[in-house]
């Protein structure tokens, strides 16, 4: 059997942001270049744009179909997903268009990597009132690959990962008064069910999780709140029943410092961003765990300010790229 | 600075004795202000005789104590005796350690001491006894209000020459944060840590930094309305008030090295808001000190560690932390996060 490259879509995000030109300079990332066959996926007159302005060296090669063969060795292969119109197009401007654009390309990417076309898919940084400016309601990527690949968004989470590092987030971008609503033993077995799978396939044969509280100091045995002891308590003991190696729950402010677990679960968005935010600035990937694909975005913004200056910094891309591909390249290998 | 510091035992079954003993043998090499402990000498001896160290104990009175602490650890005796073996917290140990914390805040509004440092109690030990404030800084606060006739307000920080940062609502199930959060708690809070910045740490204009309760502050609405309806108005209220406070901050922006030069003092809206940076930045050293008191008072921030005590494997880290910051609180020494410095 001939050796097929894992392929990998990367949706370039919004185009007047940084998203097209990391997305090409982690394409022609040498690391990323031995380790997968990449696909930018955005208005291929956009990214040529981009490519043009940075001066980043990349010859580019449009193509309409991921089955095209016809790209020649040493090009990068663009699907093109062109925008209506592109006429007035700025770097660091917000544009209706360009939240649709950039929506469309991510969603192109989710379609090939449910098809069986790519192997997995990354998405450069969108900008959200980009997309609040073309009417479409967007709170994150997990809920964004929900939607685009049929899956009930109640089962997809955010895996936030840097170094060895990996945390699940039970709730994500909503209040805290919404969020205690929302975190019921059902939930929380689903998000420690979401993590171990991925885990998984991620290639840790036998995964250990680590489950935070709600309350400080996970409850104090019910002194400062009872959710630990009715809810994630009766839900860890649920998930260890189905095989699961977890344990909790442990107060978020002292968990982070145990280092014998492949994943941390937290109950809240800040538990687990305050955190990611100060142990890795730059290298961190968002996982939409839960879903049928493999997907990651890149936990940076669309840096309008730098856009178009050959300046931005693709560490965050190729780490979420190298990422997703250890696991078909271990399986390519054995 | 005149005057030794006061130091509480805490719990005696915990490891506050240990890491006072501790404390003190490395008063030299630390260059370690005077202080002598509130407990009970007799049981410090026997913690001595346990963990197989060479400390002499010697009671005093507090006006002996700063002489002796050269050659000795200065015990003050409180009139309770202690008897609780390391881990097995007993009958006496609540008394002995609501005796220990009286007695310090009698001295150091007196002036017999400077300062007041406080080792770890246990809450649930003190809640058997029939204690009945919600912690250790509720009870000072009733203290000192007692002492004083006027109303003390206590406020919460935890310190680290990294980052400082004020819960404004700690001990609280979560469910009961957005209710409890009020335009007033947050303006009352952001002005006693104004104060106490000038006042105590000589920063001339503090600088706040407010949390929003929501991730990303509530996103103009979208993921909350406590940020806007609440938070904002009180930061206008603080700033109305000649106060430099800006925000709501998103949370997961404000603990990196560039956003922390920018302030002197983060407010959070909850506890693990709060202890989640400065656990991470800060572990072993962080102080929690207490603002908005008629006097000084630090501690180390970490519990009891019953499963160590008499065992001679305690950190010390964190109590000569708070000695020395108490110290410099003491001798009104500017005193800043040297990331904002």
């Amino acid at each position: 059997m001939s050796k097929v490259r894992t392929r990998v879509a990367i949706a370039t995000g919004d185009p007047a942001g940084i998203g097209p030109e990391v997305s090409l300079k982690a394409a022609l990332d040498p690391a990323v270049q031995a380790i997968c066959q990449p696909i930018v996926v955005g208005d291929a007159r956009v990214i040529e744009r981009h490519a043009k302005v940075a001066k980043v060296p990349a010859t580019l090669r449009r193509i309409d179909d991921l089955k095209d063969t016809s790209v020649p060795a040493g090009a990068l292969a663009v699907l093109d997903v062109p925008m209506p119109d592109i006429s007035d197009f700025e770097f660091g401007q917000n544009g209706a268009a360009f939240g649709r654009g950039s929506l469309a390309a991510a969603a192109r990417a989710i379609a090939a990597a449910v098809a069986g076309d790519v192997d997995a898919v990354v998405a450069a940084p969108q900008n959200e009132t980009s997309i609040a400016a073309a009417g479409i309601e967007f709170d994150g990527y997990p809920s964004f690959v929900a939607r685009e690949t049929g899956t009930d968004r109640n089962d997809v989470f955010l895996m936030l990962c840097f170094g060895a590092t990996r945390i699940v987030h039970c709730t994500l971008h909503v209040g805290v008064a919404e969020a205690v609503r929302l975190i019921t033993r059902e939930r929380v077995n689903r998000v420690i069910g979401a993590a171990d799978a991925a885990l998984r396939r991620l290639g840790i044969a036998r995964p250990k999780i680590y489950v935070s509280g709600l309350n400080p100091h996970a409850g104090e045995g019910g002194l400062f709140g009872r959710e630990e002891i009715e809810i994630i308590s009766p839900a860890i003991a649920d998930a260890a029943r189905r095989g699961i190696d977890v344990a909790g729950p442990f107060g978020a402010d002292t968990m982070f410092h145990k280092k014998d677990c492949d994943a941390f679960v937290v109950m809240l968005h800040d538990q687990g961003h305050i955190t990611a935010k100060l142990l890795a600035q730059n290298a961190t990937a968002g996982l939409a765990i839960g879903t049928p694909i493999l997907f990651s975005s890149v936990a940076h913004g669309s840096a309008f300010d730098i856009a178009g200056k050959g300046v931005a910094n693709p560490t965050a891309m190729i780490e979420a790229i190298k990422r997703l591909c250890a696991v078909p390249v271990a399986a390519a290998a054995a | 600075m005149k005057g030794p510091l006061a130091l509480t035992l805490g719990e005696p079954a915990g490891i506050g004795p240990d890491i006072t003993l501790l404390s003190w043998t490395r008063r030299a090499e630390l260059e370690l202000p005077a202080f002598y402990l509130l407990g009970d000498a007799s049981y410090l001896r026997e913690r001595v005789a346990r963990l197989g160290i060479s400390v002499p104990i010697v009671a005093v009175a507090p006006e002996e104590a700063a002489a002796a602490f050269a050659s000795a650890l200065p015990v003050v005796d409180v009139g309770v005796r202690a008897t609780a073996m390391p881990g097995l917290p007993d009958d006496t140990s609540a008394p002995v350690a609501i005796a220990a914390i009286r007695t310090g805040v009698a001295h150091v509004l007196s002036g017999a001491a400077v300062a007041i440092v406080t080792n770890p109690v246990a809450k649930n030990v003190l809640y058997r006894s029939g204690f009945a404030e919600p912690g250790h800084t509720e009870f000072l606060g009733k203290l000192a209000t007692e002492a004083t006739g006027r109303n003390a307000h206590p406020v919460m920080m935890l310190w680290a020459p990294e980052l400082a940062v004020v819960p404004v609502t700690i001990h609280l199930p979560l469910t009961e944060v957005p209710n409890r959060l009020s335009f007033e708690l947050i303006v009352e809070t952001g002005r006693i840590v104004a104060r106490d910045l000038q006042e105590r740490f000589r920063i001339s204009r503090p600088r706040l930094a407010i949390a929003g309760l929501n991730p990303h502050a509530g996103e103009n609405g979208a993921l909350g309305a406590e940020d806007h309806a609440i938070v904002a108005p009180a930061i206008d209220q603080l700033r109305a008030e000649g106060i430099d406070a800006r925000g709501p901050v998103p949370a997961d922006t404000m603990f990196h090295p560039a956003a922390r030069a920018s302030y002197d003092v983060a407010l959070c809206m909850y506890h693990d808001q709060a202890l989640i940076p400065i656990k991470t930045l800060a572990f072993d050293h962080a102080v929690n000190v207490t603002l908005g008191l008629p006097f000084v008072r630090t501690s180390p921030d970490h519990g009891t560690a019953f499963d160590i005590a008499g065992s001679g494997r305690a950190d010390a880290s964190s109590l000569i932390a708070a000695i020395k910051l108490a110290a410099r609180l003491a001798r009104q020494e500017p005193v800043r996060a040297s990331a904002a410095s």
